[in-house]
Order: C-alpha cells, then structure tokens, then sequence
C-alpha cells in the first residue's frame, strides 16, 4: 500500500515533466504568472464577478504555479459544465515578468510572443 | 502513560499529525465547513462529479471530527490521521480550484502517520520526494539557471524583500546565485533526508532553508511550507520530551494543558485536585511558581509556540484586517 502511495507520486513527477500543468508533481513557485480572463458570450463581455462565480478564480490576478493549471480550469469547464454555451475566451498572462502569450478558447491554441 | 503503547505511533509521529490536525484546523477551516465549497467541481478524475454534493458535506463534518475530537480524546491517532488525510486528498482530487502542494503534503503524511507500522523511513521518503521533485522541476526550467525567476520574485513580487534592499534594480548574477543555491539544497535536501545518520543535519539545514526565504522574501513566501516541513522534520527526529505529570491545582487547567499539548506526553497526575499545583518531571517534583515555569521552560511548550507562532504569523494579520475593514 506503501509502495503503491510512493510510486503514484514517482509518476506524478515523471508525468510532470510533459505536462505544463504540473498539478501533482510536486512544483511549487516554480513559475509565476500574472493572467487576464476576458470572456464574450454573443458578443458580450462577461463580467469580472461572472467570470469568478462561472470558474471560481479570480479574472485577473497572480498564479504561483504554473499559468496552465488556470488555462487547465477554464477548459475543462468549458469542456464539461459550459459545453455548449459558445464562449469566447482569452486568457493574457506574462510568465516570470517576461513571456507573455495568449491562450484562446474555444480554438485551445497559443500564441507566445 | 506510554504513547506508543497507547496509540501504535511514537512521540514524534504523535506530535506531528497533531501539528497537522492544527494545520487543518487553522489554516484550511473551509473544508470543515460543510458550505464552504461546492463540490464536487472540476475534479481531476471526470467520475467524481457524480457523486451529490451531499455527500462531501457530511465528509465535511467527518473530516471536523477528526481532526478535533484526537484533542479530546487523546486516543486513535492513527485512525483519525488516515481519515482526514484520505478526506483531504479527496476533496483536493474532486477540485482543481483546491489543490495546492502544501495541503497535498499535509495529507500524504497524514495518510502515512494511518499507514504506519513502525518504520520512520516511510517519512523519510516522502519527504524525499517532495524535495527531488521540486529540485527536479527547477533543474529542467530555464527560468531557475538564468536568474529570471528569482529577480522577478523578489525583485517586482515581493515588496520589501532582502534583495530589492541589496539589490533595488536587480542584479541577474545574484538572481542566478540564489536560483542554484535554492535547486543545490532541494535537491541535497532529498538525498541525504534519507540517511538517518544525517537526520540532524537536514532538520538543522531544512529550517534554515525555509526560515532564510521567510528572512529574504520579507516573512512573506513559505510560511505554510516552514509550518508543513516542520511537523514533517518532527516525524524523523528523535524527538522524545521527558514525561510531566500534573498534580493538583485546578482540574480544568490541568485538563487544557493536557489536551494542547502536542506530543502527548504531559499526563494528567492522581493527586487531589485540592493539593497545591504541582509537576513531576524526570523523578523530581516541582511546585506552585516552580511547576510554571519547569512547564514553561518544557520542551512540550516549545513545540508549542513554535506551531502557535507560525499560525499567528499568519492568523492575525488575517484576523486584524477584518477587523479594520469592520471598524
């Protein structure tokens, strides 16, 4: 049982490696992000509080994990309690202070500048 | 009394999930609050969100329990330590929004503290791995060997730190000096965590790492982690208080200072409640201001002020901007 606890956490690290996310690979402070979520609903701008009520996070803030554990939230809610609400979303981070990018839903595409 | 007999865990691993318990108690308050959170929400594994909210609601109040009624009761540490670390895991494994690596830690150790039988090692270990894996992420990032990470964190993050003193508009060859030490000592720190013989050395060194980003980041990164690392370092050492049995006094000052006392090893004596307070302590017996301040001076009361510490640190800024908000 032992064994089974540590080895999970053996691939929680391993697994880390290529996922960005990092959630269980035992990452912290290794990054640090501040992020913007904008979100249009026909073409409407979804209000900060709707964004927060909507994924439970703050619309714009600092992450002190990785930025793909916030992109993580937003597209698994978009994947399963939002599907089907056509929401345009686009989220503005800057990595370390120095990479910024965008990620975009529903495309799930990046553009690193 | 004999902790191990009692409860199957040594004094260390006692205090430790104690520690823990408090952990829960004080810094995580909303998961025994069974309208805190809404889960199941976003979970890691799809198949939790079919469970009703319910029935994290009713685990809400198990995981309360048991993380107070041990205070209480004194007894079953090992039962009460699987089931909040299990429910813990739980509730993070049934939200992304919840996850974090330090109330991850707190629970496998508390899973571990219930999975103990009798090796120390498995602490060891986990400890272990928490410290690789961090220096395993860091080594594989860009950002750690080229100093940005360091001189964003304390140079445009955290206001008032060390290094913005030192180095108010940054200085990328300091910021790469602290990067490699911070990966050297992580990565040290997993390896020699697991030699016993170097045990001292590395509660010794661990303390200081936490404490010396608590001194630099201005008390303000690694609070949680220096709380978490310490009961976890408590869990390896050989930390073993001499027994105090109280005599006398007041019966429900005697029973608060059994009950706080973290490493079970401050008893309740037989005496008459209406004899004059008093302490035994390694064969000897001290009395009234004496018996105070022997308690005092305790090892157990060091142990302690050191969690108590820690939570006010971060407590009462919390308490006493509610405070003025109220005002």
């Amino acid at each position: 049982m032992v064994t089974l606890f540590f080895s999970v956490q053996l691939l929680g690290v391993i697994v880390g490696r290529f996922d960005e996310a990092k959630f269980f690979s035992w990452a912290p402070y290794d990054q640090i992000s501040y992020y913007k979520i904008e979100a249009f609903r026909q073409g409407q701008n979804l209000s900060s509080e709707t964004i927060r009520d909507r994924y439970h996070i703050s619309p714009k803030g600092r992450e002190n994990r990785s930025i793909h554990n916030i992109i993580s939230i937003v597209r698994q809610y978009e994947n399963s309690y939002g599907k089907g609400e056509n929401v345009n979303i686009t989220i503005s981070y800057t990595i370390n202070g120095h990479h910024s990018g965008t990620w975009t839903w529903p495309e799930d595409e990046y553009d690193r500048k | 009394m004999n902790t191990t007999e009692n409860n199957e865990l040594t004094i260390p691993i006692v205090t430790t999930v104690k520690a823990l318990f408090l952990y829960i108690l004080f810094f995580n308050y909303g998961f025994i609050n069974p309208f805190s959170y809404e889960l199941p929400f976003l979970p890691f594994i799809s198949f939790l969100d079919w469970i009703p909210s319910v029935a994290y609601q009713i685990l809400s109040v198990v995981l309360g329990l048991s993380v107070i009624v041990p205070f209480l009761a004194k007894n079953n540490y090992r039962l009460f330590a699987f089931i909040s670390g299990i429910t813990v895991l739980f509730f993070i494994l049934s939200s992304k929004i919840l996850f974090s690596n330090s109330l991850t830690f707190a629970a496998c150790l508390l899973i571990l503290a219930g999975l103990y039988f009798g090796k120390v090692c498995i602490f060891r270990i986990q400890i272990s791995i928490l410290y690789l894996g961090a220096a395993i992420n860091k080594l594989f990032s860009e950002d750690w060997w080229n100093g940005l990470f360091i001189d964003h964190l304390l140079g445009n993050i955290l206001h008032g730190s060390l290094y913005q003193l030192f180095f108010p508009s940054g200085e990328m060859s300091a910021a790469i000096v602290i990067g490699v030490i911070v990966m050297l000592i992580e990565l040290l720190l997993g390896i020699f965590v697991l030699i016993p013989k170097f045990t001292r050395f590395v509660i010794a060194a661990g303390l200081l790492f936490h404490g010396g980003m608590l001194v630099v980041t201005a008390g303000s990164l690694s609070i949680f982690f220096m709380y978490i690392m310490s009961a976890a370092f408590i869990s390896i050492s050989d930390f073993r208080p001499h027994q105090i049995t109280l005599n006398g006094g007041n019966t429900f000052v005697t029973y608060i200072l059994t009950r706080l006392d973290l490493t079970d090893t401050i008893v309740a004596g037989s005496e008459n409640s209406k004899k004059r307070f008093s302490i035994d302590k390694r064969s000897c017996r001290y009395t009234g201001r004496k018996a105070w301040s022997e308690l005092l001076l305790s090892r157990q009361a060091a142990v302690w002020a050191w969690f108590m510490l820690l939570i006010g640190w971060v407590l009462i800024p919390r308490i006493a901007h509610k405070v003025v908000l109220l005002l």
